[in-house]
């Protein structure tokens, strides 16, 4: 992952955020999408990816789906109820934390956040 | 291009002999690792090789953490059994048994009683698991690990049987081996739990 210390805090967020955008996501499919948002500049590896989402599944915040496709079965992660209270939450911790940063970084700039 | 059965096999095969062993985690790898492979251009062996190559120790520090998490999962879902009222039951149900069994019994035969029913619980839940692993050989999950693991049980208790003797009162020792055969059952109830919930994911 790229600048992975900048980023590592906040994978548990970006995974949650786009399962709060798409519904329900495989493995594979979060690494496209964030490359495809990035623009190629953030990659996530597998070695990141996965022992997050069996974290966030093993904290009860994402439900697993089996289904077989294309000659192998895959595993659909989606939020459970709890996962969708605590996405609200980090996304708002994430923005306070962006704004921070931002003012210390540049304290002249006001940044348009949208999540 | 979309990978053909053979070829999913083939990336199976490839990540046990990378020493992914648990299914879940194999699963999931093979689909990665498949979603992958299509879509890059080129021979399959080709670029399976490559990407083995490739990832070959990021995979298995994958794995090692993987199962770590499935370990810690599995005990925290151990440690919810035993707060469960269901525990509580068997644990009243056993004691129960144990006494009335005591006031028929000296104090040997019921100290040997007691062990016996300790180990008969023990090995219901684990050697299902060795004969799972032995049977299905690479095919297992964390269930199966988790009942391997009650086997350890078995063996404090051992040693400390030796001690049951000098227990000042028959409660202690009704009390002792109540706390380990619930323990066993409780361990019993988690590893079918897992079972179920795998099957459930896996085979619908």
């Amino acid at each position: 992952m790229k600048n992975s210390q900048l980023y590592k805090g906040s994978l548990n967020t970006i995974i949650m955020k786009l399962l709060e955008e798409n519904g329900r996501m495989y493995g594979y499919e979060i690494t496209q999408k964030v490359k495809g948002i990035t623009a190629g500049e953030l990659n996530i590896t597998e070695g990141a990816l996965y022992p997050a989402l069996h974290k966030l599944e093993a904290d009860g915040f994402l439900d697993v789906e089996v289904e077989k496709v294309d000659n192998r079965l895959r595993k659909y992660y989606k939020l459970t109820e709890n996962g969708q209270k605590e996405t609200i939450n980090r996304l708002a911790e994430l923005e306070e934390f962006i704004r921070n940063m931002q003012n210390l970084v540049s304290p002249s700039h006001k940044p348009d956040l949208q999540f | 291009m979309k990978l053909t059965e053979y070829q999913i096999t083939v990336i199976d095969a490839s990540l046990k002999k990378t020493g992914i062993i648990y299914t879940d985690i194999r699963v999931e790898m093979t689909d990665h690792i498949a979603s992958e492979l299509e879509d890059i251009e080129g021979d399959f062996n080709t670029n399976l090789e490559n990407y083995i190559a490739a990832h070959k120790k990021k995979l298995r520090r994958q794995n090692t953490k993987l199962v770590v998490l499935a370990w810690v999962k599995s005990w925290k879902a151990m440690g919810l059994n035993i707060l469960k009222v269901r525990f509580l039951v068997t644990f009243f149900a056993v004691y129960c048994v144990a006494a009335g069994v005591n006031m028929l019994m000296d104090r040997y035969s019921i100290i040997m009683t007691l062990f016996m029913v300790f180990c008969v619980a023990n090995s219901s839940v684990s050697l299902p698991s060795v004969v799972s692993i032995l049977k299905k050989k690479d095919q297992y999950s964390i269930g199966e690990g988790v009942g391997i693991l009650n086997l350890f049980v078995i063996f404090p208790g051992i040693i400390a049987l030796k001690f049951v003797w000098d227990f000042s009162s028959d409660v202690f020792v009704l009390l002792y081996f109540t706390i380990l055969i619930s323990i066993s059952l409780t361990l019993g109830y988690t590893v079918r739990m897992f079972k179920a919930q795998i099957k459930l994911k896996y085979h619908g």
